[in-house]
Protein backbone atom coordinates (compact mmCIF):
# COMPACT_ATOMS: atom_id res chain seq x y z
CA UNK A 1 0.00 0.00 0.00
CA UNK A 2 1.82 3.26 -1.25
CA UNK A 3 1.18 6.78 0.34
CA UNK A 4 -0.74 7.49 -2.97
CA UNK A 5 -3.15 4.34 -2.55
CA UNK A 6 -3.75 5.80 1.17
CA UNK A 7 -4.22 9.57 -0.04
CA UNK A 8 -6.88 8.68 -2.49
CA UNK A 9 -8.83 6.14 0.17
CA UNK A 10 -9.16 8.92 2.44
CA UNK A 11 -10.28 11.22 -0.11
CA UNK A 12 -12.82 9.03 -1.27
CA UNK A 13 -13.79 8.48 2.40
CA UNK A 14 -14.32 11.98 3.46
CA UNK A 15 -17.41 13.72 3.64
CA UNK A 16 -18.45 17.54 3.52
CA UNK A 17 -18.96 18.98 6.76
CA UNK A 18 -19.04 22.10 9.03
CA UNK A 19 -16.26 23.13 11.48
CA UNK A 20 -17.62 23.96 15.20
CA UNK A 21 -17.28 27.82 14.15
CA UNK A 22 -19.74 26.99 11.05
CA UNK A 23 -16.74 26.97 8.47
CA UNK A 24 -17.07 24.46 5.89
CA UNK A 25 -14.63 21.99 5.39
CA UNK A 26 -14.01 17.85 4.92
CA UNK A 27 -14.08 15.49 7.50
CA UNK A 28 -13.41 11.75 8.72
CA UNK A 29 -15.61 9.99 11.22
CA UNK A 30 -13.76 7.54 13.27
CA UNK A 31 -15.50 4.37 11.76
CA UNK A 32 -14.10 5.65 8.34
CA UNK A 33 -10.44 5.64 9.72
CA UNK A 34 -11.08 1.93 11.58
CA UNK A 35 -12.38 0.66 8.35
CA UNK A 36 -9.59 2.27 6.55
CA UNK A 37 -6.93 1.08 8.45
CA UNK A 38 -8.33 -2.74 8.66
CA UNK A 39 -8.61 -2.42 4.54
CA UNK A 40 -5.24 -0.93 3.86
CA UNK A 41 -3.47 -2.83 6.63
CA UNK A 42 -1.73 -0.06 8.25
CA UNK A 43 -2.12 1.55 11.61
CA UNK A 44 -4.72 3.90 12.27
CA UNK A 45 -2.93 7.45 12.61
CA UNK A 46 -1.35 6.61 9.21
CA UNK A 47 -5.06 7.08 7.87
CA UNK A 48 -5.60 10.42 10.00
CA UNK A 49 -2.15 11.66 8.83
CA UNK A 50 -2.88 11.21 5.16
CA UNK A 51 -6.12 12.67 5.66
CA UNK A 52 -4.76 15.47 7.28
CA UNK A 53 -1.98 15.93 4.33
CA UNK A 54 -5.01 16.13 3.02
CA UNK A 55 -7.03 19.14 4.39
CA UNK A 56 -9.44 16.55 5.23
CA UNK A 57 -10.23 16.43 9.34
CA UNK A 58 -10.53 13.16 10.78
CA UNK A 59 -13.79 14.15 12.86
CA UNK A 60 -12.35 13.76 16.56
CA UNK A 61 -10.21 16.52 16.28
CA UNK A 62 -12.40 18.71 14.73
CA UNK A 63 -12.81 20.45 18.19
CA UNK A 64 -9.23 20.84 18.47
CA UNK A 65 -9.33 23.49 15.57
CA UNK A 66 -8.45 26.71 15.80
CA UNK A 67 -6.44 25.68 18.65
CA UNK A 68 -4.06 23.73 16.19
CA UNK A 69 -4.17 23.88 12.41
CA UNK A 70 -4.15 20.54 10.26
CA UNK A 71 -1.03 20.84 9.89
CA UNK A 72 -0.02 20.87 13.94
CA UNK A 73 -2.50 18.28 14.22
CA UNK A 74 -0.25 15.97 11.59
CA UNK A 75 2.80 16.66 13.54
CA UNK A 76 1.27 15.50 17.09
CA UNK A 77 -0.30 12.27 15.35
CA UNK A 78 3.55 11.58 14.01
CA UNK A 79 5.19 12.91 17.03
CA UNK A 80 6.09 10.70 20.75
CA UNK A 81 5.92 11.79 24.10
CA UNK A 82 8.08 10.00 27.07
CA UNK A 83 6.40 9.91 30.30
CA UNK A 84 7.65 8.93 33.95
CA UNK A 85 5.82 8.00 35.90
CA UNK A 86 1.79 7.11 35.20
CA UNK A 87 0.22 8.17 38.38
CA UNK A 88 -1.63 11.25 39.36
CA UNK A 89 0.04 13.61 37.27
CA UNK A 90 1.26 11.04 34.25
CA UNK A 91 -2.56 9.78 34.40
CA UNK A 92 -3.86 13.26 33.82
CA UNK A 93 -0.87 14.19 31.36
CA UNK A 94 -1.55 10.87 29.12
CA UNK A 95 -5.40 11.05 29.18
CA UNK A 96 -4.56 14.77 27.92
CA UNK A 97 -1.97 14.04 25.43
CA UNK A 98 -4.34 10.76 24.10
CA UNK A 99 -7.17 13.60 23.44
CA UNK A 100 -4.82 16.03 21.87
CA UNK A 101 -3.92 13.12 19.34
CA UNK A 102 0.00 12.79 20.19
CA UNK A 103 0.56 9.58 18.20
CA UNK A 104 3.03 7.92 20.14
CA UNK A 105 3.20 8.07 24.05
CA UNK A 106 5.63 6.09 25.94
CA UNK A 107 5.34 5.60 29.52
CA UNK A 108 6.98 3.65 32.28
CA UNK A 109 5.96 3.22 35.75
CA UNK A 110 6.88 0.68 38.91
CA UNK A 111 4.03 0.99 41.33
CA UNK A 112 1.16 -0.19 41.84
CA UNK A 113 -2.72 1.23 42.57
CA UNK A 114 -3.45 1.58 46.27
CA UNK A 115 -6.55 2.86 47.33
CA UNK A 116 -5.34 6.21 48.82
CA UNK A 117 -4.34 6.47 44.66
CA UNK A 118 -8.40 7.05 44.57
CA UNK A 119 -8.07 11.04 44.82
CA UNK A 120 -7.05 11.89 42.02
CA UNK A 121 -5.94 9.02 39.42
CA UNK A 122 -7.27 9.34 36.29
CA UNK A 123 -7.32 5.95 35.17
CA UNK A 124 -7.98 3.87 38.41
CA UNK A 125 -11.34 2.31 39.33
CA UNK A 126 -11.43 0.83 42.93
CA UNK A 127 -11.24 -2.57 41.21
CA UNK A 128 -7.74 -1.74 39.73
CA UNK A 129 -6.00 -1.84 43.36
CA UNK A 130 -3.10 -3.78 43.29
CA UNK A 131 -2.51 -3.25 39.28
CA UNK A 132 0.56 -1.61 38.02
CA UNK A 133 -0.28 1.89 37.48
CA UNK A 134 1.49 1.50 33.30
CA UNK A 135 -0.63 -1.13 32.62
CA UNK A 136 -3.97 0.95 33.32
CA UNK A 137 -2.31 4.09 31.67
CA UNK A 138 -2.05 1.51 28.51
CA UNK A 139 -5.50 0.72 28.40
CA UNK A 140 -6.56 4.34 28.56
CA UNK A 141 -4.31 4.49 25.71
CA UNK A 142 -5.66 1.71 23.72
CA UNK A 143 -9.06 3.35 24.21
CA UNK A 144 -8.18 5.73 21.29
CA UNK A 145 -7.39 3.88 18.18
CA UNK A 146 -4.68 6.27 16.71
CA UNK A 147 -2.58 5.72 19.80
CA UNK A 148 0.64 3.55 19.96
CA UNK A 149 1.17 3.19 23.52
CA UNK A 150 3.62 1.15 24.86
CA UNK A 151 4.06 0.97 28.99
CA UNK A 152 6.78 -0.42 31.09
CA UNK A 153 5.97 -1.68 34.18
CA UNK A 154 9.15 -1.13 36.24
CA UNK A 155 10.75 1.82 37.97
CA UNK A 156 13.66 3.57 35.61
CA UNK A 157 17.25 4.79 36.56
CA UNK A 158 18.79 7.72 34.93
CA UNK A 159 19.96 5.62 32.24
CA UNK A 160 17.24 3.07 31.53
CA UNK A 161 15.36 7.15 30.49
CA UNK A 162 17.65 7.73 28.23
CA UNK A 163 17.57 4.30 26.64
CA UNK A 164 14.09 3.34 26.82
CA UNK A 165 12.10 6.30 26.66
CA UNK A 166 13.95 9.91 26.26
CA UNK A 167 15.97 8.58 23.55
CA UNK A 168 12.99 7.73 21.57
CA UNK A 169 10.30 10.36 22.24
CA UNK A 170 10.18 14.24 22.99
CA UNK A 171 8.69 15.27 26.65
CA UNK A 172 7.73 13.23 29.67
CA UNK A 173 7.19 13.88 33.80
CA UNK A 174 8.86 12.26 37.06
CA UNK A 175 7.44 10.37 39.67
CA UNK A 176 6.20 11.40 42.48
CA UNK A 177 8.65 11.21 45.46
CA UNK A 178 11.13 13.33 43.23
CA UNK A 179 11.60 15.75 40.81
CA UNK A 180 8.16 14.72 38.82
CA UNK A 181 8.02 15.60 34.82
CA UNK A 182 9.21 14.55 31.81
CA UNK A 183 12.55 12.05 31.94
CA UNK A 184 15.72 13.23 32.09
CA UNK A 185 19.07 11.68 34.09
CA UNK A 186 18.98 12.05 37.91
CA UNK A 187 15.70 12.94 38.95
CA UNK A 188 14.48 15.47 36.85
CA UNK A 189 17.53 17.14 35.61
CA UNK A 190 17.71 18.48 31.38
CA UNK A 191 18.81 15.28 29.10
CA UNK A 192 20.51 16.47 26.59
CA UNK A 193 18.74 16.52 23.03
CA UNK A 194 15.30 16.58 24.86
CA UNK A 195 12.89 18.87 26.58
CA UNK A 196 11.65 18.13 29.36
CA UNK A 197 8.35 19.23 31.25
CA UNK A 198 7.82 18.87 34.85
CA UNK A 199 5.42 18.93 37.29
CA UNK A 200 4.68 18.74 41.21
CA UNK A 201 2.44 19.33 43.92
CA UNK A 202 1.42 19.84 47.37
CA UNK A 203 -1.41 20.45 48.67
CA UNK A 204 -2.56 23.41 46.70
CA UNK A 205 0.29 24.21 45.55
CA UNK A 206 1.33 23.66 41.53
CA UNK A 207 4.43 23.98 39.81
CA UNK A 208 5.31 23.41 36.42
CA UNK A 209 8.54 23.79 34.72
CA UNK A 210 9.99 23.43 31.25
CA UNK A 211 13.39 22.39 30.84
CA UNK A 212 14.87 23.14 27.15
CA UNK A 213 18.04 20.72 25.70
CA UNK A 214 21.49 21.52 27.86
CA UNK A 215 19.78 24.10 29.81
CA UNK A 216 19.61 24.47 33.91
CA UNK A 217 16.86 23.19 35.68
CA UNK A 218 14.41 24.80 38.59
CA UNK A 219 13.49 21.03 39.24
CA UNK A 220 16.15 20.21 41.42
CA UNK A 221 15.85 23.36 43.20
CA UNK A 222 12.72 23.21 43.82
CA UNK A 223 12.06 19.62 44.82
CA UNK A 224 15.56 18.87 46.55
CA UNK A 225 16.00 20.41 50.06
CA UNK A 226 14.43 20.46 53.67
CA UNK A 227 14.56 17.68 56.30
CA UNK A 228 11.69 15.38 57.59
CA UNK A 229 8.68 14.76 55.84
CA UNK A 230 8.40 15.91 52.37
CA UNK A 231 5.45 18.91 51.95
CA UNK A 232 3.31 16.52 50.05
CA UNK A 233 3.23 14.21 52.82
CA UNK A 234 2.03 16.75 54.60
CA UNK A 235 -0.54 18.53 52.41
CA UNK A 236 -1.21 15.25 50.20
CA UNK A 237 -1.92 15.61 46.64
CA UNK A 238 -5.81 16.47 46.10
CA UNK A 239 -7.10 16.46 42.49
CA UNK A 240 -7.91 19.73 41.25
CA UNK A 241 -4.54 20.65 41.88
CA UNK A 242 -3.07 17.37 40.39
CA UNK A 243 -4.96 18.05 37.28
CA UNK A 244 -4.51 21.36 37.00
CA UNK A 245 -1.16 20.57 36.92
CA UNK A 246 -1.03 17.96 34.45
CA UNK A 247 -3.64 20.26 32.38
CA UNK A 248 -0.95 23.09 32.13
CA UNK A 249 1.50 20.31 31.30
CA UNK A 250 -0.07 19.05 28.92
CA UNK A 251 -0.63 22.34 27.22
CA UNK A 252 2.96 22.68 27.20
CA UNK A 253 4.01 18.95 26.08
CA UNK A 254 1.25 20.11 23.04
CA UNK A 255 2.75 22.91 22.13
CA UNK A 256 6.29 21.33 22.14
CA UNK A 257 5.23 18.64 20.16
CA UNK A 258 2.91 20.65 17.49
CA UNK A 259 6.77 22.92 16.94
CA UNK A 260 5.53 25.51 18.86
CA UNK A 261 7.98 27.70 20.94
CA UNK A 262 7.47 26.65 24.79
CA UNK A 263 5.95 29.12 26.61
CA UNK A 264 7.98 28.28 30.27
CA UNK A 265 11.39 27.71 28.18
CA UNK A 266 13.92 28.22 31.67
CA UNK A 267 10.89 29.50 33.80
CA UNK A 268 8.61 27.57 36.47
CA UNK A 269 4.98 28.69 36.76
CA UNK A 270 4.18 28.47 40.48
CA UNK A 271 0.27 28.11 41.29
CA UNK A 272 -1.40 28.94 45.02
CA UNK A 273 -4.90 27.56 44.27
CA UNK A 274 -5.82 28.70 47.89
CA UNK A 275 -5.14 32.26 47.35
CA UNK A 276 -5.45 31.70 43.05
CA UNK A 277 -2.26 33.62 42.86
CA UNK A 278 0.50 33.24 40.05
CA UNK A 279 4.29 33.45 39.10
CA UNK A 280 6.18 32.95 36.18
CA UNK A 281 9.62 32.51 37.64
CA UNK A 282 13.10 32.54 35.25
CA UNK A 283 15.73 30.81 36.22
CA UNK A 284 18.77 31.27 34.42
CA UNK B 1 10.12 49.15 55.91
CA UNK B 2 6.89 46.89 55.03
CA UNK B 3 7.32 43.92 52.48
CA UNK B 4 4.55 41.82 51.24
CA UNK B 5 4.78 37.83 52.64
CA UNK B 6 3.59 34.91 50.83
CA UNK B 7 4.17 31.26 52.04
CA UNK B 8 3.80 28.70 50.32
CA UNK B 9 2.36 24.91 50.99
CA UNK B 10 3.69 23.83 54.51
CA UNK B 11 4.81 27.13 55.44
CA UNK B 12 1.34 28.93 54.79
CA UNK B 13 0.91 29.23 58.88
CA UNK B 14 3.83 30.64 59.23
CA UNK B 15 2.48 34.18 56.68
CA UNK B 16 1.35 36.61 58.84
CA UNK B 17 -2.65 37.20 59.08
CA UNK B 18 -2.11 40.52 56.47
CA UNK B 19 0.53 39.24 54.53
CA UNK B 20 2.38 42.30 55.73
CA UNK B 21 5.80 41.88 57.30
CA UNK B 22 7.65 45.07 59.23
CA UNK B 23 11.32 44.70 58.99
CA UNK B 24 14.45 47.31 59.98
CA UNK B 25 15.75 49.15 56.90
CA UNK B 26 18.47 46.86 55.25
CA UNK B 27 16.88 44.00 56.13
CA UNK B 28 17.61 40.49 53.65
CA UNK B 29 15.32 37.91 52.70
CA UNK B 30 16.70 36.21 55.66
CA UNK B 31 15.89 38.19 57.85
CA UNK B 32 12.45 37.97 56.92
CA UNK B 33 12.63 34.53 57.07
CA UNK B 34 14.07 34.29 60.79
CA UNK B 35 11.08 36.92 61.78
CA UNK B 36 8.59 34.64 60.30
CA UNK B 37 9.79 31.68 62.26
CA UNK B 38 10.96 29.58 59.08
CA UNK B 39 13.80 27.44 59.26
CA UNK B 40 16.52 27.79 56.95
CA UNK B 41 16.34 23.60 55.89
CA UNK B 42 12.57 24.26 55.22
CA UNK B 43 12.63 26.80 52.42
CA UNK B 44 13.71 25.45 48.89
CA UNK B 45 13.21 28.68 47.16
CA UNK B 46 12.81 32.54 48.03
CA UNK B 47 11.57 34.70 45.24
CA UNK B 48 11.48 38.41 45.63
CA UNK B 49 9.06 40.02 43.41
CA UNK B 50 8.79 36.85 41.27
CA UNK B 51 12.33 36.48 40.74
CA UNK B 52 14.79 34.11 42.50
CA UNK B 53 16.53 35.01 45.27
CA UNK B 54 18.22 33.52 48.37
CA UNK B 55 18.50 34.32 52.60
CA UNK B 56 21.42 37.53 51.57
CA UNK B 57 19.23 39.86 48.82
CA UNK B 58 18.32 42.36 50.48
CA UNK B 59 15.17 43.81 50.59
CA UNK B 60 13.16 47.09 49.58
CA UNK B 61 10.13 48.60 50.98
CA UNK B 62 7.06 46.90 49.10
CA UNK B 63 8.85 43.93 47.94
CA UNK B 64 6.44 40.81 47.77
CA UNK B 65 8.53 38.20 49.02
CA UNK B 66 7.39 34.13 48.35
CA UNK B 67 9.24 30.76 50.52
CA UNK B 68 8.40 27.41 48.71
CA UNK B 69 8.91 24.74 50.55
CA UNK B 70 10.75 21.79 48.57
CA UNK B 71 7.97 20.23 46.61
CA UNK B 72 7.81 16.87 44.36
CA UNK B 73 4.25 15.30 44.77
CA UNK B 74 1.60 14.11 42.17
Amino acid sequence: MTPADIDRAVRTAATDGTYPDGGAGRFLSVAAVAALARELGCPAREVERAALAAAICPLRYARNLRAFSLEEQARLLGATAALIGLGGLGGGLLENLVRAGVGTVRGADGDVFDETNLNRQASLRNSRRGRAQGRAGGQAGRGRQSVGHLYRPQRLSGCGRHAGLARRGGRGRGRPGRPQGPAGPGGGGPDPGHSLVTGAVAGYTVIVATVMPGACSPVEMLASGGAGPSAEEVLGCPSPAVMTAAALQACEVVRLLAGRPPALAGKALLLDLETMHADTVAFS
Amino acid sequence: MNVTVRCLATLAGKAPPDGRLALPSGATAGDAADALGLPEEAVAVILQNGAPADRDTRLSPDDTLSFIPPISGG
